[in-house]
């Protein structure tokens, strides 16, 4: 079965920060998952962690959505399993 | 005396290796049941028996959302704190919260996320240390917290006099309480040290019981074989308000906060100065802040932590100060010593002494030692009307605070 990068990112956010599934949509920010300045830092070095990619502090920020993370996700060759 | 102040008493909140809430955490003090365990945790210490909250999941009670970003003494104090301001009859949506204050005491703050990140930076590098260390391990950082949770926008600050530390963070509420800066305080304290660098270091002095054969025989404060304290984690809140602020809103008022206390041996970093000056001047001070006489006082919640010059000075201490010789008990022979969340604790079960009309016993009193001629309250309860009781405690640092809570 193929497990996709966003199913991977939904699983952090609902696993590791206590959002709720159906807010993990394309379209939220991560401010609306109540991630903030220091929030997304730690949602980087968690992101680092699953997805074996470097992430500097600037490339995600509060405002970015879902989708962006997705993006720059696929940016550093992260691809869905199967 | 006319101008004693009584902070109204009107919500409490207790975490404890009791149990999660008041009636959990009286129950077993009422019962003296202890609850020092062998800790997995401390596995390979040569001390690892401890006192922990049983069954506290933070994801379960607060919501993963709010717990992932603050530390375990948070989650105790936040789980504290709501319960209290729910036992006051208190709306947080409805009060003017800039009258609302938090004064809550912590000897250690997040230590056990300091501890972690420490191993994260020697093992991982600096990069992977969390963007969330310094807001989870600060000490001032539970006021904070309970600040934002609850809406209080009133002075907010942290006390921090070791074991202590709750006892004077509830003497500070009081005075913003009577200086009219606030209306209402939630007072308090949190502690959540049970790592291996402190529960280690607090046997290198010596200061812990080495009873790991017994455990739940490890905490017996005032017992002839007593040999040092059971280290816990634990919190507990009260709401305290203006007496008038109460009357107003028709709120139960469950006992009152009329003395307050305090004092420094400057005697020794962590030694007892085993005249009890210090611990003395401390009580007569929150007497006479209450308008009592020491004849007066029905009950003590004794500091008594288990350890042998600690409760023997005390001892002595209240020998000298209360010749009619009060009921004393230490609920530390059941809940181990939560260091800044043990005034807390102490002070709410006098409360419910003082509401009860009940002493609860001293644990592990199997015989009382002889040298301490105080009356020690162990075996069962004892029921009798507590008009007035006092509330002590006595930190490393010789620093020294002590409550009297009255009836209503």
């Amino acid at each position: 079965m193929s497990t996709t990068v966003l199913q991977r990112l939904s699983e952090i956010l609902v696993g590791y920060f206590g959002v709720e599934e159906h807010e993990v949509t394309p379209d939220a920010t991560f401010a609306s998952l109540d991630l903030d300045s220091l929030g997304i830092v730690e949602f980087a070095l968690v992101a680092e962690k699953e997805f074996g990619v470097a992430i500097a502090e600037d490339e995600v920020t509060p405002r970015a959505r879902v989708a962006d993370a997705l993006a720059l996700l696929a940016a550093k060759g992260v691809r869905d399993d199967g | 005396m006319a101008d004693t102040f009584h902070a109204a008493v009107t919500g409490l909140g207790l975490v404890t290796p009791g149990g999660i809430g008041v009636e959990a955490s009286w129950r077993a003090v009422r019962a003296g049941r202890p609850t020092a365990t062998r800790d997995p945790a401390l596995a390979g210490l040569p001390v690892d028996v401890t006192c922990r909250v049983p069954d506290f999941d933070a994801d379960v009670l607060l919501g993963r959302r709010t717990a992932w970003r603050l530390d375990r003494y948070v989650h105790l104090a936040l789980v504290a704190a709501r319960e209290a301001v729910a036992d006051a009859g208190l709306d947080p949506a409805e009060w003017d919260g800039t009258r609302v204050g938090v004064v809550m005491g912590s000897a250690l703050g997040g230590v056990g996320t300091f501890t972690a990140q420490h191993r994260t930076l020697l093992a991982e590098g600096a990069g992977r240390v969390s963007s969330l260390l310094i807001p989870m391990m600060g000490v001032n950082m539970v006021a904070g917290y309970l600040a934002i949770d609850v809406g209080a926008h009133g002075p907010n600050l942290v006390t921090t006099t070791a074991c202590a530390s709750a006892t004077t963070a509830i003497g500070t509420a009081r005075d913003l309480l009577r200086t009219g800066r606030c209306d209402i305080v939630l007072a308090g304290g949190a502690e959540a040290g049970l790592f291996p660098p402190v529960v280690a270091g607090f046997a290198r002095m010596g200061a812990l019981s080495g009873r790991v054969a017994d455990p739940a025989g490890a905490s017996r404060p005032f017992e002839r074989d007593r040999d040092g304290f059971v280290a816990a984690e634990g919190a507990g809140v009260l709401v305290l308000e203006r007496p008038e602020h109460a009357r107003a809103r028709g709120a139960r008022i469950r006992a009152r906060v009329s003395g307050y206390g305090a004092s420094a041996d400057a005697h020794h970093a962590t030694a007892p100065d085993p005249t009890g000056a210090g611990a003395e001047a401390a009580i007569r001070a929150a007497l006479a802040d209450a308008g009592l006489r020491p004849s007066e006082v029905d009950h003590v919640n004794a500091h008594a932590t288990s350890t042998p010059a600690g409760d023997a000075a005390e001892a002595g201490v209240l020998r000298r100060v209360f010749p009619d010789g009060p009921a004393v008990t230490s609920v530390k022979g059941v809940t181990g010593h939560s260091l800044g969340a043990a005034g807390a604790i102490d002070a709410a079960c006098a409360v419910l002494s003082v509401e009860g009309s009940l002493v609860p016993p001293t644990a592990n009193v199997d015989t009382l030692d002889p040298a301490l001629d105080v009356d020690v309250v162990h075996g069962v309860p004892r029921p009798m009307p507590v008009a007035a009781a006092t509330s002590n405690s006595f930190g490393f640092g010789g620093q020294n605070a002590v409550l009297v809570l009255t009836a209503n």
